[in-house]
């Protein structure tokens, strides 16, 4: 008896696949340390762990592996989680790094899948922009407990997938550049947020009672953004109602086909 | 040198479906796959962005390879080295399944032209790339290295993600 053979329907050869697999995690707290435990369950072989910080006593009602011991020992997360790892996997490839993300690029060039469970929108901007230039996908995992007007707490979270090629945390509307504390650049017909991926190919997710739906802005505009609307110059014009917000979007078209209309955006997703 | 040759799902497909399409005198198509270089720790990375098929008009005719690219498609090619800094590998299909291998043609006509885009771009790496309908194998020089070296690992980057070795 293996000790995969219960996911034998994941293919015929998935151990070998699993084990062949890198996989880095940057932030080893309360998510990613979740992340490193089912990941070594599954049997993924090659591990990138990485975190500067050391565990902390109120780090222990989430973070797991940790225990009193490694709090009195002043232990690096990154320890905590490779000793949790190795004892799923003992075979496992396991590279523990007690840094800062931005200062072992080259260690997660090298892997396969990246796990972001990072505290900022900074953080996790940056660090999808380097998993999409490198084309590794990135997985984006995060919670919050909110304080809520109708009850004592919300707790929320996300898991996004971020695919080279294939739809940002932008696009989903889950980073922007207030958020990140960053700025888009301009090209000639629209905006280029700064993951590469252009604005009016973005999607928004649009709360719904307790669902959320995901939405094509397209569907509702040609081009929006930032409460900022496209429309062909042949089409009836609109007054403009917000030349304050006018003024902090830069000029972006000089086509002769197409001319800017501003108006004031009553969500962020276009939807309002 | 370990190199990882890294290709979006997406990408892949469309340069299949190019290079499928039938042309009017030659017997296949070839083209060329702009793309990044990156050193990680272990590894070369070339990063694959963009297919650039070779145009119709840019084919001579021969009767004694499946496609014969003109100087023009070269120079281009050469073009988009010196002009955008970026990695020039050239690409056609041998179809069928698993990893191909490159045949005698490739290599001879390979060896001709790969050097010309390290003249021009010597920064970055070159080669060339051979498709099958579910695989790929790989070639590459830098510049001032003896000899082209075997792609080691192709990644498809999508859902699911696939990776084999060329050697």
């Amino acid at each position: 008896m293996k000790r995969l053979d219960r996911q034998s329907f994941l293919g015929c050869n998935s151990d070998e696949v699993l084990d062949a697999a890198t996989v880095g995690l940057v932030g080893l707290g309360g998510g990613g340390s979740h992340h490193g435990q089912q990941l070594a369950h599954v049997g993924i072989g090659g591990f990138v762990l990485v975190d500067p910080d050391t565990i902390d006593l109120n780090n222990t009602n989430r973070l797991i592996g940790g225990t009193q011991l490694d709090v009195d020992a002043n232990l690096a997360k990154v320890e905590i989680a490779a000793r949790l790892i190795r004892g799923i996997h003992p075979g496992a490839r396991v590279k523990a790094l007690k840094s800062d993300w931005r200062f072992v690029l080259d260690d997660l060039k090298a892997c396969d899948v990246l796990f972001g469970a990072v505290d900022s929108f900074r953080d996790r901007d940056q660090l999808e922009r380097f998993a999409r230039r490198f084309m590794i996908p990135y997985v984006d995992v995060g919670m919050d407990v909110l304080e809520h007007p109708d009850s004592q707490f919300l707790i929320s979270g996300q898991v996004i997938v971020s695919m080279p090629g294939g739809p940002c945390l932008r696009c989903c509307n889950f980073i922007t550049d207030e958020k990140a504390g960053t700025r888009g650049r301009t090209i000639r017909r629209g905006w280029w947020a700064s993951t590469g991926c252009l604005a009016k190919r973005r999607a928004g997710f649009h709360r719904c009672g307790h669902r959320t739906r995901i939405t094509d802005a397209l569907a509702q505009s040609p081009f929006h953004l930032y409460g900022v609307r496209w429309q062909p110059k042949d089409r009836v014009a609109e007054p403009l109602d917000d030349r304050a917000r006018a003024s902090r979007v830069p000029a972006l078209s000089t086509s002769r086909n197409w001319r800017p209309r501003f108006r004031r955006s009553t969500a962020r997703c276009g939807h309002g | 040198m370990r190199s990882r040759f890294k290709i979006t799902k997406g990408l892949l497909a469309s340069i299949r479906a190019d290079l499928g399409r039938p042309h009017p005198f030659a017997y296949e198509r070839v083209g060329f796959v702009l793309a990044a270089a990156a050193q990680s720790a272990s590894d070369v990375l070339v990063l694959a962005q963009e297919h650039h098929p070779v145009a119709d008009e840019d084919y001579l005719p021969d009767s004694s390879v499946g496609a014969m690219m003109g100087p023009e498609a070269i120079r281009k090619a050469m073009e988009w080295a010196l002009m955008k800094k970026v990695c020039i590998f050239h690409v056609h299909s041998h179809g069928g399944r698993g990893i191909p291998r490159f045949s005698e043609v490739d290599v001879r006509e390979s060896t001709r032209f790969a050097p010309d885009f390290l003249k021009v771009a010597p920064q970055m790496t070159h080669g060339s790339i051979v498709l099958s309908d579910d695989a790929a194998a790989g070639r590459w020089r830098v510049s001032g290295n003896s000899g082209p070296h075997d792609v080691s690992e192709f990644v498809e980057v999508g859902i699911p993600m696939r990776k084999w070795g060329s050697s």
